[in-house]
């Protein structure tokens, strides 16, 4: 269970999240919307721990990422929580099967049953015949997809997705969110996700508008 | 415009740091570059100064050798032969001691009226010498002064030719007279000494100015042949020895390969600039080729973006070079004060600030053009990287033609082929770099399968990232550069110190007594402090214009093992160094004619030595030369100012003096040793520099990865692993740098040996000691 408290963000003194407050509990899907500057993606950073709230809590299982040592997070980041973000962030010097690899090869996890993961999801996303090229040879949409597949290969308890499909075509994306939701049933992941399509946040269990920094009731 | 300097502006706000590390480091390069070119000046202007104060203004010598009849000259003679087209000077060897220390002092007897007309001297402070007072003076250098604790004015007693004298300070004069005598004394009071017990000098009285070796001042151009002649021609003076002042500095300092040397140095400070400054202006423009791409995406000219690059590196040339320059001087000043120079006062040439200005300008502009080429056209992009593909095999070849080819092209083969050696490790290491952590690459991700990846793969990501990132394979190309540079300057300046040090140590004897007679060896021979005597000629000689130094022994222990000797040379037998051999192309059983005097004689090369010794070793007897010098070496454990004292004591009345076999050589290459003096501590210099410049190169290309750091982070892998991650790649771009200049140093090694060769100088290989 991910909890918010009363969380709050400034940027140049201007607020951008004004005390929310949210439980996300397990096994969930939510989709978060709200227009352009309502403070989407900053709250996914704070969630995400990437991003300390000027003031509230963010707990993880009841316990504040920010008070963790770096060797605690760095290991709370490969086993717990999944993360795929606006701009993919793919490692350019990594190949795309590298990069999905990462987490895994860090948390000494190769085995045969990621083995097998690996390749469900890479055929899922159809991405498996530029596993061998790096970030910048792909397009938006390949890197997208190989961030997503980065994100899951190790079945973390929560994966936070800001817009997923932002960079795919239709089919790509129902592909996608197909996954994702198969995901968050089979294996009891807690998706949390940003995305401006209503067609995407329908395929959540709970919508959260944010307009203005505050939740939309 | 303005928005594209606003742009610059920004971006030098943005991140200060790298343009601050460029401009410290077009600084360094400055210091480096100005210290080489100050020492070339500097030894120049020794060199200069030193034949000024040795010689004066005189344009020949005249001095006794072994077959000299008489063992003493007269100027005034020399004066009058020559119609008095020239001032003569005469100078008279007198070493002098005092009796209670038992110290010796080497001293000179002029004719104190004369011996301004060809000598200035500069006295750091005097009292008048008048004619009353002349007899009993004695002018003094620094150095004495301060050994024996004596001070302007203040009287003392030694011990001259065998009789007390007492002499008052009345100059002194910061370097010593000549160049090489601690005081110098009026000869009519020396020779009153002698009247009480000479009825020749007695009857001669103060005209009586003995000298043994003569300083002729000719006085109008183009006579001094015709001057040689007509003293060769006196019964009195056709015995003697002639020298050519200008002769000898070119034998003694050997000034022209030296020169080249200075050449060498400054070139090789430019290969080590050119690499730092790239390497580091590589990683700032690195980070911005996609800034650029934007701009001319949004319609920039080329032109435009092109004089943006000029104009940025130009600005840090702006700021780094008065800084440069500040630093010149003190650094510049360090090596004058830690070298040693005798006669040369520093004084700063503009010119060498303005040339070392003007290339670190140019190294900075080539440093721009290149990037700006890489940026424009990518398919040139292609060929430069692939440069190393042309360069390599066309360095083979100019290597193989080095060490193949006659001696007398080698070195502008050696010069093409190091400038080659040079772009195919700039262009090369990073491909080659790029090359093998594939292959390693590989055989990691085989294990990794086979093992089931159970391994933290730090190490594997550092593989990756080399393989992948630009900016560390400049890392490596930077590091293989500067480590030849320093290997090749560290083992040139290794091997000529060796070899200098082995001159001083190559005759197997205290000390030499030139221009010695029968008469001074029986005198020799009978003191019990002396266990053996040799005879030695030392002359020198020319063979097919090349001037070469000449050694013949009585004795094959004359010499000291460092020779490679087992025998002397019989009949017209030759011995040659191997690098007079490369020089003048010579091989066993080749006959060759030496002028030695006014004679040519015929010898037959019959063993080439391969020490490094550059004197030509033959038999004198065999064609009717006599021995000129005696070598004296005292019995074991004897202390060396004690057999000193008593060797001077045995020849008093033999008008010769002795000198300290190590310093007979000293003179020789008081030129030579400078030179290593400086290298010594341009090294030091250039290591510090390089050190910088690669410290800079690491900090600018790990803040420029910072973001890819924090990818990792972000991923899962703890700061730790970060931590061993980066150690690895700092690793693996040492390990392969170090192998990969260890292998490029042999090369360029080889080939700055085999380039010198041309000179006549053969380098030790001292590699392991590099």
């Amino acid at each position: 269970m991910i909890q918010i408290q009363n969380v709050t963000k400034s940027y140049n003194g201007e607020k951008v999240l004004k005390g929310i407050d949210l439980t996300f509990s397990d096994k969930e899907f939510v989709s978060i919307m709200g227009a352009s500057g309502s403070g989407k993606s900053t709250l996914l950073s704070i969630i995400g721990g990437f991003l300390r709230p000027d003031d509230g809590n963010v707990l993880w299982e009841g316990q504040n990422p920010f008070d963790f040592t770096d060797d605690a997070l760095a290991g709370k980041r490969r086993s717990y929580m999944g993360f795929v973000f606006q701009s993919f962030k793919l490692i350019s010097t990594l190949t795309a099967k590298d990069n999905i690899m990462l987490p895994v090869t860090l948390s000494k996890k190769i085995n045969n049953e990621t083995l097998e993961y690996f390749d469900f999801l890479t055929t899922e996303l159809e991405i498996k015949p530029f596993l061998n090229k790096y970030p910048g040879q792909l397009s938006g949409g390949q890197c997208q997809r190989v961030a997503i597949a980065r994100a899951l290969c190790y079945k973390p308890s929560v994966v936070i997705l800001d817009e997923p499909t932002g960079a795919l075509d239709s089919v790509m994306e129902v592909k996608v969110m197909e996954l994702l939701k198969r995901v968050n049933k089979e294996q009891k992941t807690t998706i949390i996700q940003v995305t401006h399509s209503e067609k995407v946040s329908c395929y959540g269990d709970r919508i959260i508008r944010l307009k203005d920094g505050l939740i939309v009731k | 415009m303005k928005l594209f300097f606003k742009h610059l502006k920004n971006s030098i706000k943005r991140k200060p740091i790298q343009p601050l590390i460029l401009i410290l480091t077009l600084a360094l390069a400055m210091v480096v570059i100005t210290a080489c070119i100050n020492v070339g000046i500097f030894i120049n202007g020794e060199t200069d100064e030193r034949q000024v104060v040795e010689y004066g203004t005189a344009d020949f010598t005249v001095s006794l050798n072994a077959t000299s009849k008489s063992r003493f000259m007269f100027s005034d003679k020399a004066e009058e032969i020559l119609e008095n087209k020239a001032k003569v000077v005469g100078l008279y060897d007198l070493p002098v001691y005092f009796s209670q220390t038992n110290q010796t002092a080497f001293g000179v007897a002029v004719d104190f009226y004369d011996v301004e007309q060809v000598f200035e001297f500069e006295f750091i402070e005097h009292l008048p010498i008048t004619s009353s007072s002349v007899n009993e003076s004695a002018l003094v250098s620094l150095d004495f002064a301060e050994k024996y604790n004596l001070g302007l004015g203040d009287s003392f007693t030694v011990n001259v030719l065998g009789y007390d004298k007492t002499y008052t300070i009345k100059a002194i004069s910061k370097i010593p007279f000549m160049g090489s005598y601690e005081l110098m004394v009026n000869v009519t009071g020396v020779m009153r000494l002698l009247a009480s017990d000479s009825l020749l000098v007695s009857s001669l009285g103060d005209s009586f100015k003995p000298s043994n070796t003569l300083y002729v001042n000719v006085l109008e151009d183009g006579f001094v042949n015709d001057c040689i002649t007509a003293l060769k021609n006196d019964a009195d003076f056709s015995d003697k020895t002639f020298q050519n002042v200008a002769n000898i500095m070119e034998q003694d300092g050997e000034i022209g390969p030296m020169n080249t040397i200075v050449y060498v140095l400054i070139a090789l400070s430019l290969m080590l600039s050119v690499a730092v400054v790239f390497c580091c202006f590589y990683i700032i423009s690195n980070e911005r080729t996609g800034e650029n791409a934007l701009f001319k995406a949004l319609g920039a000219t080329a032109s435009k973006m092109n004089l943006l690059q000029y104009a940025e590196i130009g600005l840090y040339w702006l700021i780094g070079a008065p800084i440069g320059l500040a630093l010149s001087i003190p650094f510049s000043k360090l090596i004058y004060r830690v070298v040693g120079f005798r006669y040369f006062t520093a004084k700063f040439s503009p010119l060498s600030f303005v040339i070392s200005s003007a290339l670190t300008l140019v190294i900075s502009v080539f440093t721009a053009f290149v990037f700006i080429i890489s940026e424009r056209r990518p398919k040139k992009l292609k060929k430069q990287i692939s440069l190393y593909k042309y360069t390599l095999p066309a360095f083979l070849l100019t290597f193989i033609l080095t060490i193949t080819l006659p001696v007398k092209a080698r070195f502008i083969l050696c010069c093409i082929s190091e400038i080659l050696l040079f772009i195919t490790i700039f262009t090369g290491v990073p491909v080659i770099f790029k090359w093998i952590t594939s292959v390693i690459d590989k055989i990691l991700c085989k294990r990794q399968i086979k093992n089931n990846g159970t391994k933290v793969a730090s190490f594997g990501y550092a593989v990756k990232n080399v393989k992948q990132v630009r900016v560390l394979q400049n890392s490596c190309r930077l590091l293989s550069v500067i480590l030849v540079v320093i290997f090749t300057i560290l083992t040139a300046v290794n091997s000529a110190d060796i070899v200098i040090n082995n001159y001083k140590s190559w005759l197997n004897a205290d000390f030499a007594i030139p221009n010695s007679t029968a008469s001074c060896r029986e005198k020799i021979e009978k003191l019990d402090s002396v266990e053996n005597v040799y005879s030695i000629l030392m002359t020198s000689g020319t063979i097919n214009d090349m001037s070469i130094k000449m050694l013949s022994i009585s004795d094959v222990n004359a010499l000291s093992d460092t020779c490679d000797l087992d025998r002397t040379p019989t009949g017209n037998e030759l011995f040659v160094p191997l690098a007079i051999c490369d020089r003048q192309n010579l091989k066993i059983g080749d006959i060759v004619y030496i002028q030695i005097g006014e004679s040519q004689y015929e010898f037959k090369v019959s063993k080439l030595r391969k020490d490094n010794i550059n004197v030509v070793i033959f038999n004198s007897e065999y064609f009717g030369l006599e021995y000129d010098t005696l070598l004296a070496d005292g019995v074991e454990n004897i202390e060396k100012e004690l057999l000193r004292n008593q060797l001077l004591s045995a020849i008093a009345l033999e008008m010769t003096t002795i000198v300290d076999c190590k310093e007979l050589f000293n003179r020789l290459f008081v030129v030579g040793s400078l030179y290593i003096n400086s290298g010594w501590f341009i090294l030091p210099m250039m290591i510090l520099f390089a050190v910088i410049g690669m410290v800079d190169n690491v900090v600018i290309s790990y803040r420029a990865r910072r973001e890819e750091f924090e990818l990792y982070s972000l991923s899962g892998m703890s700061k730790k692993t970060v931590r061993r991650m980066i150690f690895f790649e700092l690793l693996l771009t040492a390990t392969f740098g170090l192998v990969l200049s260890l292998v490029s140093s042999l090369f360029a090694i080889l080939l700055l040996d085999n380039g010198m060769r041309t000179f006549g100088y053969r380098m030790l290989l001292a590699f392991g000691i590099a």
